[in-house]
């Protein structure tokens, strides 16, 4: 597998998309009422567009993790608007909401967060099984993601056998399985070793440039950077664009 | 979802299996009680139904054989057979006697036989022909004081033989020996007295229209239909006993139902991050609180499963230990169970499942 520092953003010049997959136009998050209220994301606008990867750098409690939770729609934002492959989130109901994840966003978490009594294998089947797969087509699929991730070999350990990385790699797999054109990603490297959190960013890459799924990723891990399409710092709620460093251009 | 469920319960097999041995403890409390109740009517009524009568005639205010007392004057079974309708009047004599038996006073309903209207309900050892000085005694009476055909027994100074051993005369409390009416009358004091007269109606004539008839022929008697009669002395138990045993069948579910209830509870708690992980991702929260209920049905049926081979031989074990125990087990009470074991799974799934839809997606973006 090729490390993430051989590798560069995409040089290729993609054709541009006019239609961003993910939109956030002036989206506020604020916890408490009155002189406790923090103002979490403060009247940030955002956009992503297919085959781009989107790096949200910044220290712990910059509001990295509430910006995922709310393009996630794991959140509902105070004000603002956020829609993603042309729904508005803020519009739907609960019930329509947790669809709309099934089948639009893969999420990769720090901590992996597989199921415990699942194998590897069973972790991604049961996605399949929730969207509508039967279990045949799900035992194939989950394969299939599986080999290609290289854990071939551990389709059948349950996680607490596998490596942080080999985890990552299953919850990545988790996170694809039902080909979602939007994957949240955070701190996907934060919990690996140098190697294996190298592993999971060429991966991460991959998505984008073979499959053309927009990756929004947060992280503290500067080697992202290398790989991204676009890279925002957050702090104090707010977010701002970074210039690409000329070499990665 | 019902491999997550199935796998979640197994993640933790120590915890799993005293909550399947907790479940299935009480299955059996519950089942052994039911059978106790269903056992306690059937040996209640067993002996009433065998006797020949349509109608039970006594003193009035007397209504069954436990709780009250009859005593008539033999000279009215005469005019009883006079009443138009009445196909055949006989006496029935009988009352609870201290034995001696082996040295030790003991208990035993004791009835005179007259002809074979009010005879034992089956021989099942020795013979039935009963003569003066001779007396049939239960089966469980039998068992539980260790006597057989051919050893003798002591009742108000007279000593009988035990010539045959039957079945059907088990009243948990006591149980019914038979011996002939004089010899019965001798031994109660009841020279030119009885206790009920038994009578047949003649075929097609209504037993009700019989029974109105005898209780305006003599204001001093009531007569009860057969089925009133052995309801009466069902109520002996009915009113007072076989409710404490409901009360202890519902403190049984009770118990069922709060181990289920812990044993998912503390499941859901400890994976809350995982329902979390799983709400993240997109599955419904109807599939969440499925998977507890998937729990909780597991557990429950397997403790069922286990519960009822186990209550048979509980049973055995107490019927062979204490023989008076009249226990009466059926299918029906096994499947009874099963309905109740699925509603104790389903009531006690309620409390992970309110606890399931307040965990946060957002769980999952924490260690």
């Amino acid at each position: 597998m090729t490390t993430a520092t051989a590798m560069t953003r995409n040089s290729e010049p993609r054709t541009p998309n006019p239609e961003p997959l993910v939109q956030l136009r002036e989206v506020t998050k604020v916890y408490g009422h009155g002189d406790t209220a923090v103002r979490a994301v403060d009247q940030i606008n955002l956009q992503a567009c297919p085959g781009e990867l989107v790096l949200i750098l910044g220290p712990s409690g910059a509001g990295k993790t509430t910006l995922l939770s709310l393009i996630g729609g794991l959140l509902h934002p105070t004000s603002g608007s956020i829609q993603i492959a042309g729904t508005e989130l803020t519009a739907l109901s609960p019930a329509a909401l947790s669809r709309f994840r099934l089948q639009q966003l893969g999420f990769v978490f720090q901590f992996f967060q597989l199921l415990s009594a699942l194998t590897a294998l069973e972790n991604v089947e049961l996605v399949l099984r929730l969207g509508g797969c039967t279990f045949s087509q799900a035992r194939q699929r989950a394969e299939e993601l599986l080999v290609r991730f290289g854990l071939g070999h551990r389709l059948q350990h349950l996680p607490r056998m596998l490596s942080g990385g080999e985890q990552q790699r299953v919850a990545l797999a988790r996170a694809l399985a039902l080909q979602p054109p939007v994957v949240i990603a955070d701190e996907p490297t934060g919990s690996l070793d140098s190697h294996s959190g190298e592993q999971v960013i060429h991966l991460l890459r991959q998505l984008v440039d073979e499959e053309h799924r927009t990756v929004i990723v947060a992280s503290h891990d500067l080697r992202i950077q290398h790989v991204a399409s676009r890279v925002f710092r957050c702090g104090d709620g707010h977010l701002e664009e970074l210039p690409m460093p000329q070499s990665e251009l | 979802m019902l491999l997550l469920a199935r796998k979640n319960l197994l993640l933790h097999k120590g915890r799993f299996a005293l909550a399947v041995i907790g479940i299935s403890c009480a299955v059996v409390l519950v089942l052994l009680l039911m059978s106790l109740y269903d056992g306690w009517r059937e040996n209640m009524s067993t002996y009433l139904r065998h006797v020949r009568a349509d109608l039970w005639v006594g003193k009035k205010g007397a209504s069954d054989l436990f709780h009250t007392l009859s005593l008539l004057p033999t000279m009215g079974e005469q005019p009883l057979r006079d009443i138009e309708g009445v196909a055949q009047v006989s006496t029935f004599v009988g009352r609870l006697m201290t034995a001696t038996v082996h040295g030790r006073e003991r208990h035993t309903f004791l009835i005179g036989v007259e002809g074979a209207g009010n005879g034992p309900v089956e021989i099942v050892a020795g013979q039935e022909a009963l003569h003066d000085g001779e007396i049939i005694i239960d089966d469980v009476f039998a068992r539980k004081e260790r006597l057989q055909v051919g050893e003798t027994m002591t009742v108000a100074g007279e000593t009988l033989r035990v010539i045959g051993i039957a079945r059907g005369g088990n009243c948990f409390l006591y149980q019914y020996a038979f011996v002939t009416i004089t010899q019965a009358k001798r031994l109660l004091g009841l020279d030119d007295l009885v206790n009920y007269f038994l009578v047949q109606v003649s075929p097609g004539v209504p037993v009700s229209e019989i029974a109105t008839r005898i209780e305006q022929a003599s204001s001093f008697v009531s007569a009860f239909p057969k089925e009133q009669f052995i309801a009466n002395n069902l109520s002996l138990t009915g009113d007072n006993f076989l409710p404490i045993l409901r009360v202890l069948e519902v403190i049984g579910v009770i118990v069922g139902t709060v181990v289920i209830g812990l044993t998912i509870s503390a499941l859901t708690a400890e994976q809350s991050a995982e329902y979390g992980v799983l709400k993240a991702v997109g599955a419904p929260n109807r599939m969440l609180y499925w998977t507890a209920m998937q729990q909780a049905l597991g557990c429950g049926l397997l403790g069922w499963i286990i519960g009822v081979p186990a209550s048979w031989g509980v049973v055995a074990l107490a019927q062979y230990f204490v023989p008076q125990f009249p226990a009466a087990m059926s299918p029906h009470q096994a499947f009874w169970m099963l309905g109740c074991t699925i509603g104790m799974s389903v009531f006690a799934a309620i409390m992970p499942v309110r606890r399931i839809a307040r965990i946060d997606p957002l769980l999952a973006f924490k260690s």
